[in-house]
């Protein structure tokens, strides 16, 4: 997730949390003495500030009629993911703030990223206490390994770089590395920078020219798309439903983590004091419409601005005033509703437990960024 | 480019189209050989006051309401 993400607030309740947290310590607790290394991962294992998404496998645990016991032990696996996640996503793209691999050294950071992946096959693994049957918890298993997968592939994808098509002076057949410089200086703050292999300008197979827009879809559904879906089908499979009835609950979550991310990148652009996204000169929704959109002269204003934008200040301004003239925060607004509907209609089709689609209604609404723009709600706003 | 693209293109861009838009959209699209889905043409419509906005209203609109929203549970 950007790190400018604007305070979701999804809070579940302290009581959620803590039993959450409680077997996220016995897991670790139970693996033995290892005092270093626990400490290691006690640096990152604690609930996050902002969002709380372990809700969403308890809430759809409970829309399919799943036991609350077992769908705190997923809530516990899903949360050691995301944290497996954010900090080996942390290293690979060399995000600094907080960093676990700013507090130790490179090598030790992906160790504990690679240690919480294992916890949270643990955790799964103590649904069997808690009298989920063996085969909810080999498919439980099975579901948390492939989108696993599924994320290193997207991230993989996201980190062969693009955009060199949009680099000034550059040819549109290389596609170069994005912001290496400022990557290095990240490196520089690290114990072990010289360790870390010199990523290489790779082209992106399979994907014809031009097509930034389908890679973007393709790493941001393998990346977040994904993340959501396990956590709401992870849930539902604990309830009384076949597998195959889960799938609207994973729609659900595969495109409220789209809605979520595309206005995240929205977010990220406005977000003049961070702007981190310009600063890595990373390819989001709203500069990959830009650059689709813009004709000359304004493509050659905005080429020589987004690569000038990794060191200069003024040119990220003239990068953001140049995207948000093109149109790309209505573009964002009509994309983010498509996944809204969607997300929306998926929720529909469960069949769930009314209390519980509520709550999963309330947390798609309150990460739908356009309900100000409904002709009704700008009849009220002028009122 | 997708036909959506360039329709948001134009409704950013060009006065003359808002302003068709508004009236008749369907009529405002097909002027310009634009193509949506269903689904888009929709979600247009539903929009489509808000779209019309100036940039920085937008943005203004955009940053007061859903950067600034509360709380799921507040």
């Amino acid at each position: 997730m950007h790190p400018s993400t604007p305070a979701p607030c999804l809070s579940a309740s302290s009581a959620h949390i803590e039993s959450v947290y409680a077997v996220i310590e016995d897991v670790i607790r139970r693996v033995g003495p290892h005092p270093a290394f626990v400490s290691a991962l006690r640096q990152r294992v604690r609930p996050p500030d902002g969002p709380h998404w372990l809700h969403l496998p308890l809430l759809c645990c409970q829309a399919a009629g799943g036991d609350p016991d077992q769908g705190v032990v997923v809530a516990a696996a899903f949360e050691l993911a995301r944290l497996a996640a954010d900090v080996l996503d942390d290293v690979e793209d060399a995000d600094v703030g907080g960093s676990l691999w700013q507090s130790m050294s490179i090598p030790q950071a992906i160790n504990v990223g690679t240690g919480l992946i294992f916890a949270s096959l643990m955790a799964l693994s103590r649904l069997r206490e808690h009298g989920a049957a063996l085969e909810t918890v080999a498919a439980l298993q099975t579901e948390f390994a492939r989108t696993g997968f599924r994320m290193c592939a997207g991230q993989h994808l996201d980190l062969q770089g693009g955009t060199g098509a949009w680099e000034q002076g550059s040819k549109s057949e290389t596609c170069a590395e994005p912001s290496r410089s400022i990557r290095n200086a990240a490196l520089s703050l690290s114990k072990g920078p010289e360790r870390r292999p010199e990523r290489r300008p790779e082209s992106v197979e399979g994907l014809a020219e031009g097509s930034e827009i389908q890679r973007y879809w393709q790493i941001v559904a393998a990346k977040s798309g994904a993340f959501f879906e396990l956590g709401c089908r992870a849930g539902a499979l604990l309830g009384d439903v076949a597998e195959e009835d889960t799938t609207p609950y994973a729609e659900y979550g595969r495109h409220l983590g789209l809605l979520i991310q595309i206005a995240n990148d929205l977010a990220g652009l406005l977000d003049e004091d961070g702007s981190s996204d310009l600063i890595h000169r990373k390819p989001t929704l709203p500069v990959i419409y830009a650059f689709s959109v813009a004709p000359e002269p304004q493509a050659e204003q905005l080429r020589r601005a987004w690569t000038a934008g990794a060191h200069d200040a003024q040119a990220r301004r003239e990068v953001r005033r140049l995207v948000i003239e093109l149109g790309a925060p209505q573009y964002v607004f009509v994309e983010a509703e498509r996944h809204y509907r969607r997300a929306r209609q998926a929720l529909e089709q469960t069949g769930g437990q009314p209390d519980a689609l509520d709550q999963l209604a309330e947390i798609l609404k309150l990460h739908r960024p356009v309900s100000f723009l409904s002709t009704k709600a700008l009849d009220d706003m002028t009122k | 480019m997708s036909s959506l693209q360039q329709t948001i293109h134009l409704v950013a861009t060009d006065e003359d189209f808002r302003v068709a838009l508004l009236a008749d959209s369907e009529s405002a699209l097909a002027q310009q050989g634009l193509t949506l889905s269903a689904e888009e043409i929709e979600i247009l419509s539903h929009l489509r006051d808000g779209l019309v906005l100036p940039a920085d209203s937008l943005v203004d609109l955009y940053k007061q309401t859903y950067l600034a929203r509360p709380c799921w549970d507040d």
